[in-house]
């Protein structure tokens, strides 16, 4: 349980980290700034979440990345004893 | 790295969903036969799907992630990669507007492959070249995620060449930009990632050539 716990923290904690970068640093992406290089494009986008959906997105996938990556490590670690 | 919707004719982004497509397939065939390894992919699964979401702030104002590819080619293989890929870059094309879906396979071929094949290849010639695991995992990392960002740079190029430069004159304008923000975002990832993978060695539930020993050091 306390174990439980403590991942839930860790991903929470990680994909709060990543919805903050995504939505409040104030910082020009990379890509952005090569895409402002570019002509506009040529086919607007399928689908066009809102910014506060999208920093969403990010905390989720970042969140849902560290509970994949601490799942399969824990199980390799009692795979070993 | 991600090339959005629309900024690819559709022949140059068929092309490259074309060139992406065998390193796809072959490594959908490695993730089926790698049943015995699937812990292995799953941390290197994770550990993509974390670090290209972390928008790190870099230099000059900007921001940008790291590439995460690193792990997975020295734990899994670089094969595998491009399957990972293509998982993540689905992911934040529907739901983050980071990259589209007609630009998917070009992003696959620069994520997926040029990336994973140049850590793999770097890693593969410093530990031969007698680097030390360290150094040569940290080297190939960094580069491998700066071969990343050049492969989108050419890409671009190659759609928008620049009027009086060409493409070789586009490549470098689109470089430089990528560069000076990637740059320190790649040293921190090489750092990260050798205390990564010394962690998942060191747990004993990996074995890969000529990494055990540097995990009991």
């Amino acid at each position: 349980m306390r174990n439980a716990l403590v991942c839930l923290a860790v991903c929470g904690a990680i994909g709060a980290t990543a919805w903050g970068l995504a939505s409040a640093t104030g910082r020009v992406d990379a890509d952005e700034r090569v895409a402002a290089m570019l002509p506009p494009p040529a086919r607007p986008a399928i689908w066009d979440p809102s910014e506060p959906f999208q920093a969403l997105s990010v905390g989720g996938q970042a969140a849902v990345g560290v509970a994949i990556f601490g799942l399969a490590w824990v199980r390799l670690r009692r795979r070993t004893k | 790295m991600h090339i959005s919707e629309g900024f690819l004719p559709l022949t140059h982004a068929a092309a490259w969903t074309l060139a992406s497509a065998p390193f796809l397939a072959h490594g959908i065939s490695k993730l089926n036969g790698a049943r015995d390894n699937r812990y292995l992919l799953a941390a290197s699964a994770g550990y993509l799907f974390t670090l290209t979401a972390l928008k790190l702030p870099s230099v000059a104002g900007s921001s940008s992630h790291p590439t995460g590819v690193a792990l997975g080619t020295v734990l899994a293989g670089p094969a595998v990669m491009p399957a990972l890929s293509l998982i993540v870059l689905l992911f934040q094309a529907l739901l983050t507007a980071h990259g589209g879906l007609t630009t998917l396979g070009a992003n696959v071929f620069a994520l997926g492959v040029a990336g994973p094949w140049t850590t793999w290849l770097l890693w593969r010639l410093a530990a031969r070249f007698g680097l030390g695991d360290r150094p040569a995992i940290a080297l190939a990392t960094a580069i491998g995620s700066l071969a990343t960002y050049a492969c989108t740079s050419l890409q671009l190029a190659l759609a928008h060449p620049d009027p009086s430069g060409g493409v070789a004159g586009a490549f470098l304008k689109f470089a430089a930009v990528f560069s000076v923000t990637q740059f320190p975002v790649a040293v921190i990832e090489s750092l990260f990632t050798i205390a990564v993978v010394r962690a998942i060695v060191n747990s004993g539930g990996v074995r890969i050539a000529g990494l055990e020993a540097w995990a009991q050091r």
